[in-house]
């Protein structure tokens, strides 16, 4: 079964906070982690293994100005069926990984109970990581090592970010 | 295409964006056109040379690419300036290479001739690119009040609470630092502790301070800053213990350790601890 990897703006929005009922979930993270447009939230599917999540890191993390830890949200994709998610889009990311990009989907038409649902299905049956910095530019050195980023689209903040840090992009 | 070399006294620019700069730190004279573009016209300037320095560092300090930005004609509400103000305003130009005007006195005229206000500023607007990325010896040394300082920060604050803060991503708000910095470090960073310990103080904006204040790696401002770092890593909100351990953990690397650990036996947000600990991991290895 296939995984879906969402990238996360605010980890902590994620954690346990005593007001919290057991297995409910902060309200900010709607606004914060799954924050829809036109009511389209983007996810990249992958297929089993660290290798592809790995991959989605180093794609995410060099479409950023600095370089910085990554968090994301993997869950199967057997948990759209609870929220009864059923319209998913294909469309191309943005990403300097074209391979990357071909796994990004948005997922449609969705509404503000799908939007709660996915979060709480994410929180029981998902894993929230961080990926710190020196994993970051560990998925980052083996993506451009195998030559799997066009570096041409990398952008010159996150280069002199990466090369403070002893990672030359070419 | 003719480039202007001359300038005038020690105004070297008269338009930038501004959004952090309200209409209340630049008084009147200014006329804003859009959340984004003030302009200035050169009387205006000479009073107030160091809210003009403010902002010419703070974009020379917030870019790292060649920054491109728009100049207009000076207009006010009284209608359009004498044609010698545009003429100086077009030949108005830095000591430094700083700036590389690439309008000519004709093109503003012509400018001019062609739009009205109210308009869209962007229609009497011509390039102007700028040439380096960093801020001029020139700037570094310009004298800034305190009191003006401490008003452009809270002009930086004020639109930072309307701000969404993305990690990895270089906030309005972490460039307006930026630009101060270079003014008058400590006084900042003095000024600064005074705001981020405000209890009303939105957590977010700590939290992307807190993340601001761990990519400054200039050593003569190095203890202020891991004075704040450490205040973070004791706050009240775990979104600010987060952004203080991580910047202290990039600004200090292994050095940060005993002090993170302090935080990790302290922090009892289960997973925030957790997330402590993997970041000493990180460092140690």
């Amino acid at each position: 079964m296939a995984r879906i990897v969402r990238k996360l703006n605010a980890k902590r929005n994620w954690d346990d906070e005593p007001w919290l009922q057991e297995g409910d979930v902060q309200s900010a993270v709607s606004s914060r982690c799954l924050e829809t447009k036109n009511n389209k939230l983007s996810i990249f599917v992958v297929d089993q293994g660290d290798e592809p999540v790995q991959r989605v890191v180093a794609a995410l993390a060099l479409t950023r100005d600095i370089l910085d830890v990554l968090d994301l949200a993997i869950v199967s994709e057997r948990i759209l069926d609870p929220c009864k998610i059923k319209k998913r889009i294909q469309s191309k990311g943005e990403t300097p990984d074209p391979v990357v990009n071909a796994w990004h989907t948005d997922l449609a038409e969705l509404s503000v109970t799908q939007v709660a649902v996915l979060a709480k299905e994410i929180k029981s049956q998902g894993t929230i990581l961080r990926y710190q910095e020196r994993d970051v530019i560990s998925a980052i050195r083996t993506s451009l090592t195998r030559d799997w980023i066009d570096t041409t689209s990398v952008r010159q903040s996150i280069r002199g970010s990466l090369e403070r840090r002893g990672v030359s992009i070419p | 295409m003719t480039v202007a070399t001359s300038r005038i006294g020690h105004a070297p620019l008269f338009l930038l964006y501004g959004r952090y700069f309200s209409n209340d730190l630049l008084g009147e004279g200014s006329i804003p056109f859009s959340d984004y573009q003030y302009a200035f016209d050169t009387d205006f300037l000479a009073p107030r040379g160091d809210a003009m320095y403010l902002i010419a560092s703070h974009v020379t300090a917030g870019v790292e690419d060649p920054y491109s930005m728009k100049v207009v004609g000076s207009r006010t509400a009284m209608g359009d300036p004498p044609e010698e103000m545009q003429a100086t305003m077009v030949s108005v130009h830095h000591q430094s290479p700083m700036y590389r005007i690439l309008g000519t006195h004709s093109m503003v005229k012509q400018a001019n001739r062609t739009s009205s206000m109210p308009g869209d500023p962007r229609d009497d607007c011509f390039e102007v690119s700028w040439g380096l990325a960093g801020p001029s010896e020139w700037l570094k040394h310009q004298p800034i009040s305190s009191v003006r300082l401490e008003q452009s920060l809270h002009g930086l604050f004020d639109a930072a609470t309307e701000e969404k803060f993305e990690r990895g991503m270089e906030s309005d708000f972490a460039k307006g630092l930026k630009g101060l910095l270079v003014l008058s470090p400590i006084e900042l960073l003095r000024l600064l502790r005074t705001r981020l310990t405000e209890t009303s103080m939105p957590v977010e904006v700590v939290a992307e301070a807190m993340r601001w204040l761990g990519e400054q790696e200039q050593k003569s401002i190095r203890k202020h800053i891991v004075s704040l770092l450490i205040y973070g890593l004791q706050h009240t909100s775990p979104l600010v213990r987060d952004a203080g351990a991580l910047a202290l953990g990039r600004l200090e690397g292994s050095n940060s350790l005993s002090h993170l650990n302090r935080a990790i036996a302290d922090e009892t947000v289960p997973e925030l601890r957790q997330d402590m600990r993997d970041l000493a991991e990180s460092l140690q290895s």
